[in-house]
Formats: C-alpha cells, sequence, structure tokens
C-alpha cells in the first residue's frame, strides 16, 4: 500500500460522501508491525501484521454516522459511504455536535517517519528484533529473559468537507526486555527498555543490558510490612501511573461524563508545587509525535498542569465543541486519534480522546539525590497492573512487579522480592505528596498503550502499601 | 466466502517454499454499535472488514503474517504473505513440536433467533435513546449512556494436515451506565449483557425495563458510605465471581503462562508443578467448556481446529488441568483441549479461556445470606488487579451492602475484595444452587495485545477475604 493508493480512495470517498451530507470527513490508514517475541531465552514468534482502511465520518442534519472497511474498492466505497450516510439519516440530530474541524495546516516535523521501516527486509527485522534478548544472554546467560520488539509504520490521509486535506506518516520501535531469576524461595526481576523513531535511533543492546542490571539490583529477596512507605517510583512505574491513573482523568470526555477526578478542577491546585505535566505532540524526535491528529487538526503542546495548577485538559473537535459554555470555551488540542487493536492509527473508530507524547516535566535532583532524600522507604522502578479500581475518586492498586529495591538512610540496599507487596492508594492524594522529581526523563511505552509517556523519577512522600502474602503463604 | 481453491493453492504454496505445517484463517467480519446519552443520539458505527491470518510452521519456528487485503490482488497478496510467514519462521531459536490432532471438516453458526442485521438500525438507536432518557428522568442523575452492539465473525480455517473448518458466529450485547451526584460526589453503576445469539439478547434483557433500576442503584452508591478495611465473610454475586474466576483460575490455567512464555506481559503462573494439589475448599469446581452453547467464549473447533470441549480445571478444591494448544500439549505430555483462539485475522490465535466458571453446589442463595451474621455482600465486576503469577489479587465490585443477621442493609461504596488465591478459594464454605455465565467482552493478552470475548461465571458463593474500600482523603 502507498500514500497514492489511500489518498486516491479518500478523495473517492469523499466525493461520493459530499453528495448526500451536509459534512463528511474520511480516514484512510495503512499501518505495518512486525515483531519479533521471545521468552524462556529463545524467539518463540516472529510476525507481520499488515492492514488497511477507510472510516467515514458523515453528518446529515446534525445527526453523525460511521462506517469503515478494510476494502478500497470503489464498490466497497460507496457502500460503506451508503452505511454511513443511512446511520445518520435515520437518527435525531446529536445537539452536542457543532462541526468537523475546519483546516488548520499540519505541525511540520523534520523526520516524520523512517522510510526504511517501510521497506526492512524479514533478515534485518529478525537480527534487530532478535538483538536485545541476545544482548541479555550475553552479559548475564543465567537469568531468564522475555519480551519483545515491535516496528511499526503508519500511514494516514485526512480529509473532510471543509477542506482539511492532510497526510501524515510515523514510525517508532520499542524493545522491551524482562530478566527474572530466582534466589532461593522468592523472585527477583528487571525490566529493561529502547525505544526510537528511526532504526538509526534504536539501540536493542540497551534494552537487554539494562533488563541484567537491574535485575541483578533487585535481588536480596527483602520483604515489607503494610504501611505507609516514602517511595521513589522510577521510570516505568511513573509511566504505568500515567499511563492508567491519570490519562483518563485529564481527557475532556472524562470530565464531560463525570467520570474524571479533576471535573471541575481548572485553576486548582491538584498538585503539589513540583509538577507540572504536559501533552506534546510536535516534539521532533519523540516517539509518539505526529504532524496532525487523526481528525485534521494539527498537534501542538498542551500544558496540563503547571506548578501543581490544572490549566488544560485534552481534547478532540467533538469534546471541545460540546464542553464549551460562554464563560469557557474549549478548542481541540489536536488529541482526536483512531486507536484500537493492533498498534498504529487504524481506520476502524472515530476519533476518541489520545494524549500524544504525554510526560512530566523533569525536576532538578539526580536518581542518588531522590534516593538519598528517603530516610526508611523503597524504590519501585516497575509495577503491575496498575488500574484504577475506582476511577471516579482516582483509587489504585498494583503490586510491585521488577526493580524493587529498599532505602535505608539515604541508599538502597537491597532488592525487594518481586510480586511481594500490593500497593493500594488514590493518585489524587499522591500527587500531593510528591517531594521531588528527577531530572532524567525517560520514555516509555506501557503494553497495549497507545501514546508515549516521558517522564522522571517522582519522590513521594506516603505510599500505601497494604497486606501481602507470598507464595510460600509468609503472611505480612 | 472463499474459495476453498485458493486456500488450497496457498498451502501448497507455503509448502513448497519449506514450511512444515502451515494454517490460514480467513474471516469476513462486521460490526454495528449505536449508542445515547441523555436521551439523545451518540455514537454509531458500522464496520467490516476483511482479511487473512498464516501461520507457518519451518525448522521447528512459528512465523505469522496477516493482512486486509484488496479483491483485485487478493490472490497474488495471499501468496506474498504466506512468504513472508515462512520466511519470518526462520528467526525462531527454539523448536517447536506439535501433538497430534484428527483434521476435522465442518460447519458451525451460532444459533440466532433474531439476526441484528433485520432489526433496523434506527430502533436500536431509538432504544438507546429511551433508556438513556428514563435513566437520566431519575433525579440525580447527571449523565446516563445506552448502547447496543453486535459482531458477526465469519471465519474459514484451512491446515496443511486436513481441517477444513468454517464458522459463522454472532454476538450481541447491550449496558446501560449511569452517573449520579449528591452532596459533591460522583459515582455511577452500570451493567451490560451479552451472548454469543441474535438481537433477541436485547429484546430479552429488555433495556429500557431496566432504566430505573440502574438509575436507582447508581443513586443509591453515590450516597452510600466509604467500605472500611476488614478481614471479613464475604458473598460474592455471580457477576463479580466471573471476573475473580477469569483472573485467578481462568488466566493462570493457560499453559503458555504455566511454562513462562507470556512472562514479559500477561505473566506466569504461581501454580506451575501443582497439579494435583489442594488450592481451595471440597465445594471449589471451576470448569471451562467452549461447547456450551450460547456464550461469548463459545465455538466447535478452536483456531487450530481442535474440537471445543469441557476442562476441570479445579476439581473439589484440587487443580486438575490446564488449557493445551497443540504445542504446549506435547510439552506437558497432554492433549490439546481447544482453547486457542484469535481475536481476528490480524493476529495470531493464543491459548484463551472460553466459558470458564465455577459451578454450581446445593445451596439456595437465601441461605446463603440466612446463614451469614455479619459480613459484606460484593456485587458485580469492576476492575481487577493481580500480580504476575496470580497469586496475590484485588478487585473492585461495582457496589456493595453490609450484611446484618442474614440480612442486607446499608450500600456501601467503593469496595474491593483482596487476598491470595488459595487463601480465598480455601475459604469458600457456601456454593450457591444457582448459575449465571456472565460476557467478559475485552480480555486482553499478547505482544501486540489482543483483545477477545470470553464467557465467566458462577453462582453465589460466601468466603472469606479482606474487602478495602476508598483512599481518597
Amino acid at each position: 500500500m502507498n500514500m497514492d493508493t489511500l489518498r486516491d480512495a479518500t478523495e473517492y470517498a469523499l466525493k461520493t460522501a459530499e453528495k448526500n451530507t451536509s459534512q463528511c470527513e474520511v480516514f484512510a490508514s495503512a499501518n505495518s508491525v512486525r515483531t519479533i517475541r521471545f521468552a524462556l531465552n529463545n524467539v518463540l514468534e516472529s510476525k507481520s501484521i499488515t492492514d488497511s482502511g477507510i472510516g467515514v465520518r458523515v453528518v446529515v442534519d446534525g445527526s453523525m454516522g460511521f462506517s469503515s472497511t478494510t476494502l478500497l474498492e470503489k464498490d466497497a466505497i460507496e457502500e460503506t459511504v451508503l452505511r454511513a450516510v443511512k446511520i445518520a439519516r435515520n437518527k435525531k440530530p446529536d445537539t452536542s455536535f457543532k462541526s468537523l474541524p475546519s483546516p488548520k495546516g499540519i505541525t511540520r516535523l523534520s523526520t516524520p517517519s523512517d522510510a526504511r521501516l517501510k521497506e526492512i527486509d524479514v533478515e534485518e527485522i529478525i537480527k534487530l528484533g532478535s538483538a536485545p534478548l541476545e544482548a541479555g544472554l550475553k552479559k548475564e546467560p543465567s537469568l531468564e529473559f522475555s519480551g519483545s520488539t515491535n516496528f511499526v509504520f503508519e500511514e494516514c490521509v485526512i480529509m473532510n468537507s471543509l477542506g482539511v486535506d492532510c497526510e501524515d506518516s510515523s514510525s517508532f520501535i520499542y524493545a522491551h526486555v524482562t530478566a527474572e531469576g530466582r534466589e532461593g524461595n522468592s523472585e527477583f526481576s528487571g525490566i529493561g527498555w529502547n525505544v526510537a523513531r528511526t532504526i538509526e535511533g534504536f539501540s536493542p543492546d540497551k534494552a537487554g543490558e539494562e533488563a541484567v542490571e537491574n535485575a541483578l539490583k533487585s535481588k536480596g529477596g527483602k520483604t515489607i510490612k503494610p504501611g505507609r512507605y516514602e517511595t521513589v517510583f522510577g521510570h516505568y512505574a511513573v509511566a504505568d501511573l500515567m499511563e492508567h491513573v491519570l490519562s483518563y482523568a485529564v481527557s475532556l470526555g472524562s470530565v464531560d461524563a463525570g467520570i474524571s477526578y479533576f471535573t471541575g478542577g481548572l485553576g486548582s491546585q491538584v498538585a503539589a508545587e513540583e509538577l507540572s505535566v504536559f501533552d506534546d505532540g510536535t516534539i521532533e524526535g519523540a516517539l509518539a509525535s505526529k504532524q496532525v491528529d487523526d481528525e485534521g487538526t494539527p498537534t501542538r503542546r498542551t500544558q496540563v498542569i503547571r506548578n501543581g495548577v490544572l490549566e488544560n485538559f485534552l481534547s478532540d473537535s467533538y469534546y471541545a465543541n460540546k464542553a464549551s459554555k460562554p464563560e469557557k470555551l474549549f478548542e481541540s488540542t489536536g488529541n482526536g486519534f483512531r486507536f484500537a487493536g493492533t498498534p498504529g492509527r487504524r481506520y476502524d473508530s472515530a476519533p476518541g480522546i489520545f494524549p500524544t507524547n504525554f510526560g512530566i516535566e523533569p525536576g532538578k535532583r539526580k536518581a542518588e539525590e531522590l534516593v538519598s532524600e528517603v530516610k526508611n522507604g523503597v524504590y519501585v522502578g516497575r509495577l503491575w497492573y496498575t488500574y484504577p479500581i475506582n476511577h471516579i475518586q482516582g483509587d489504585f492498586t498494583c503490586t510491585n512487579r521488577s526493580n524493587t529495591y529498599l532505602i535505608e538512610d539515604g541508599e538502597i540496599t537491597q532488592g525487594i522480592a518481586a510480586n511481594s507487596f500490593r500497593i493500594n492508594d488514590n493518585l489524587p492524594r499522591l500527587l500531593q505528596k510528591i517531594k521531588g522529581i528527577g531530572k532524567e526523563t525517560k520514555t516509555v511505552v506501557v503494553w497495549g498503550g497507545a501514546s508515549a509517556i516521558i517522564v522522571p523519577e517522582v519522590h513521594f512522600s506516603d505510599v500505601n502499601v497494604i497486606y501481602a502474602k507470598n507464595e510460600e503463604g509468609h503472611v505480612h | 466466502m472463499i474459495e476453498d481453491n485458493l486456500l488450497e493453492e496457498a498451502i501448497e504454496y507455503g509448502i513448497k517454499k519449506s514450511a512444515r505445517y502451515i494454517d490460514i484463517r480467513h474471516e469476513e467480519n462486521s460490526s454495528m454499535r449505536v449508542g445515547a446519552e441523555d436521551g439523545e443520539p451518540r455514537e454509531c458505527a458500522i464496520g467490516t472488514e476483511a482479511g487473512f491470518g498464516i501461520r507457518a510452521l519451518v525448522d521447528g519456528g512459528w512465523g505469522f503474517a496477516a493482512f486486509s487485503f484488496s479483491k483485485k490482488n487478493m490472490r497474488e497478496e495471499l501468496l506474498e504473505n504466506v512468504e513472508m510467514a515462512v520466511k519470518l519462521a526462520k528467526a525462531k531459536s527454539a523448536k517447536v513440536e506439535l501433538e497430534g490432532i484428527p483434521s476435522h471438516q465442518g460447519f458451525y453458526k451460532t444459533k440466532v433467533q433474531i439476526d441484528p442485521e433485520v432489526v433496523p438500525i434506527e430502533s436500536k438507536i431509538d432504544i438507546c435513546t429511551e433508556a438513556s432518557k428514563r435513566m437520566k428522568e431519575n433525579g440525580g442523575i447527571a449523565k446516563s449512556y445506552a448502547s447496543i452492539g453486535d459482531l458477526k465473525v465469519d471465519k474459514t480455517f484451512f491446515s496443511s494436515e486436513g481441517a477444513r473448518i468454517h464458522q459463522k458466529l454472532v454476538f450481541s450485547y447491550v449496558g446501560l451506565t449511569a452517573i449520579a451526584k449528591n452532596n459533591g460526589e460522583t459515582d455511577y453503576f452500570d451493567w451490560s449483557e451479552g451472548k454469543q445469539a441474535g438481537y433477541e439478547v436485547v429484546r430479552d434483557w429488555d433495556p429500557i425495563s431496566q432504566s430505573d433500576g440502574i438509575a436507582e442503584k447508581a443513586i443509591e452508591l453515590v450516597g452510600a458510605k466509604n467500605c472500611l478495611e476488614e478481614e471479613t465473610t464475604v458473598i460474592l454475586d455471580p457477576d463479580l465471581l466471573a471476573l475473580v474466576v477469569h483472573e485467578i483460575v481462568g488466566h493462570p490455567s493457560e499453559a503458555d503462562r504455566v511454562l513462562g512464555t507470556e512472562a514479559a506481559w500477561a505473566g506466569k503462573a504461581w501454580w506451575n508443578e501443582k497439579v494435583g494439589e489442594r488450592i481451595g475448599s471440597e465445594l471449589v469446581n471451576v470448569v471451562s467448556d467452549a461447547s456450551l452453547e450460547g456464550y461469548f467464549g463459545s465455538f466447535k473447533w478452536d483456531d487450530e481446529g481442535t474440537p471445543a470441549q469441557r476442562i476441570e480445571h479445579l476439581k473439589q478444591g484440587v487443580l486438575t488441568d490446564y488449557f493445551h494448544n497443540r504445542e504446549t500439549a506435547k510439552a506437558f505430555g497432554k492433549k490439546p483441549n481447544g482453547a486457542m483462539r484469535a481475536s481476528s485475522y490480524q493476529f495470531a490465535p493464543l491459548l484463551r479461556m472460553t466459558n470458564t466458571y465455577l459451578e454450581k453446589g446445593d445451596a439456595k442463595k437465601e441461605e446463603i445470606f440466612e446463614e451469614t451474621t455479619k459480613g459484606v455482600y460484593l456485587v458485580g465486576q469492576k476492575v481487577p488487579s493481580i500480580d504476575s503469577r496470580r497469586f496475590n489479587f484485588q478487585i473492585s465490585a461495582k457496589i456493595a451492602y453490609r450484611i446484618k443477621n442474614g440480612e442486607i442493609t446499608e450500600p456501601l461504596r467503593g469496595a474491593s475484595m483482596t487476598g491470595t488465591s488459595p487463601g480465598w478459594w480455601s475459604s469458600i464454605d457456601l456454593v450457591g444452587n444457582d448459575l449465571d455465565i456472565r460476557p467478559i467482552p475485552n480480555c486482553g493478552k499478547g505482544d501486540p495485545m489482543q483483545t477477545i470475548m470470553v464467557g465467566n461465571g458462577g453462582p453465589h458463593v460466601r468466603g472469606r477475604c479482606r474487602v478495602v474500600g476508598s483512599r481518597k482523603e
């Protein structure tokens, strides 16, 4: 599939839809995803997905319809448009809908994608994709390695009847390695990862080597008792909180529904002054930078939290229009994306609100300084199943999976056993308990995540650890 | 419908290109979803997709290639992707061996009373609109949502060993959500129904008639006290038990997790090498059965061509069996038991739950409550969190109630249950004689992650665990 084919299909669909609608939009995408997956110190699976299609959104008398197809032949396009029109014709208007976006140009990135990733041959995919495993095995063959390397190349065309006419392409590579071992009755685990937009920028060996370093540092088998702990969250752990417990709360869609704990919070101090949170799809070279969102709005930088004060929510055009009131106007922040199913932006759903490069601005402290300020506490580098168990309150729970260490008198003294404690806390509460933010940021893509999370390490003054038992039945 | 000779040609081509084994799934799927908010129509979408997923085994290595095709170049693209799967298979560094299975030929389709496609979309929109309007009319409801949807899967499976299988599956679902506000507090209650069936799922549940009940629950919840942390007796309804069974029996029963091949993301299983050991009380019997018709995890053959069957995971509290595909069956010296599924042609199949549930017992539901002097009744599944070996868990409930002297009394909000798998299953002392297999629409696994529909459930049960409430200050 090439951009010309996508463009031809998009133009034809738009031309067809314009005949019967007051507004219409066509989004066409073609993605390729290549995956090398490894476990038990072997490459287990090598996979390729190539997928393309169009999604048509139409407006008839204020009512919207959406239809999609993988087939890009003219008859299939006509049928898809017809279905969307039929849906829109047969329902009452959506009074919250005001308009599809008007053309506002695109944000120009110097290297939106690495063209080599589109045509890369299988042998090179296998070599690059297996390299994280090989690097880990070379450094410490006694550990058990699992993980994967994913190579994604995406292309899309967006047009609407108001004149939006954009193309975009992006590429990204992400490799994750988990290294694990057992020491007596306890398990230790380390994670390493590497992400890049281009093959040239990808350092697969780092993922394997860092996993080994973090796993070996986690040895020790220490367990902790329930209680409140000063805790430094490592990059991956902070990213988990951002992806699963913070991102939905800063979406204007969640605010509109009333399921965000930030509803009604604009302008208020929602976090300690040290915290500033942004979303920025325009950062050159950053993993999730895009030139335009999936409804044709140029990407931008949005300051979500500044010095602890909630300043903005992320939005697409629908929710910006819906939430706007005379006293407070919203506009799309260029976060209308179509992420569902396989990695990359996809034709088969209408836009929803998703972050791009979603991050925390770095603080001033080196990692060792953050740790040195903890008298007795914990460093947790990777959490597991960090989910908001009560969305509206911002309650979350998770366990410690990897890179977890005991801190005594400001120093990391020994590893804490993997899966040995459960955190049960509330993010709005914790955001007020930030004591320090690290200066080094890393980019993380969490499992199943569509965004890139760019975060430093964060020191919280007290984190609630509840009841935990290990497999040998030892009760804390 | 794909032509058989094209699939035959592609399989032959793969073998010629050095594949020892090859299978091809061709799928043509369609989906419909409509929704309404506060009495106004919202999301309405129809999608169709068509593509192929090809697995090739070459020198003991798996390669997989999936693609959506253009009608004009279908044959050429199919052969190119067969070749791609064969080339990718050469990356493998461990040798896969497959347990043998008979090659099946056959056709299966979901029993449907009302084809969802014959019900006019405007009628579905009207029902959602009316149901959300009715919820909103209840004082205290700030937002209300209703949705109706269906998915039709038409898949053909051919293997180089001679399997020729065609299955047409239809799934239908409906859901309501009410968000209530009271004294500056907000909370929500939602419920959904779904089956492998036609539009009768929506007709029978009748969302309009359910709307006041959902709204009342949301209002009850937002006015409730926060659940306090305590170790106590709990009674679980079938919907919450469904998620508990899903997370701490279903997932760790997947033999790929047991082997460690899903360690990076989905995790492992703490009960590796514990088959034959006691995990729970004698009242705990957990099975999977894909051959039960009409649920989200029902089918006739899995995506390797193995027939659907009943699997006993926990028998009278003792760990008995895992889910096995052809590869893990060989590794464990077992037979494949029909649990290998992909969520669409885009993905390679994985070991997945089917309809996994706790079997009913003897206790009448009323007796379970009558025999409980003090405890908490936990209702409805919300969100789970489980450690990477599926040992330690915390799962939140939609709503909870205090039980005093056998009576359901005040409602509680923010409640979760937490504990360990053997701790929880060993504490089960009453199992109801009711049974409900609930729809779980979005079980995630794999890399890239794929989400699939499964059925999970059980009866009302009583046990002991720690309950915790909201940490909000």
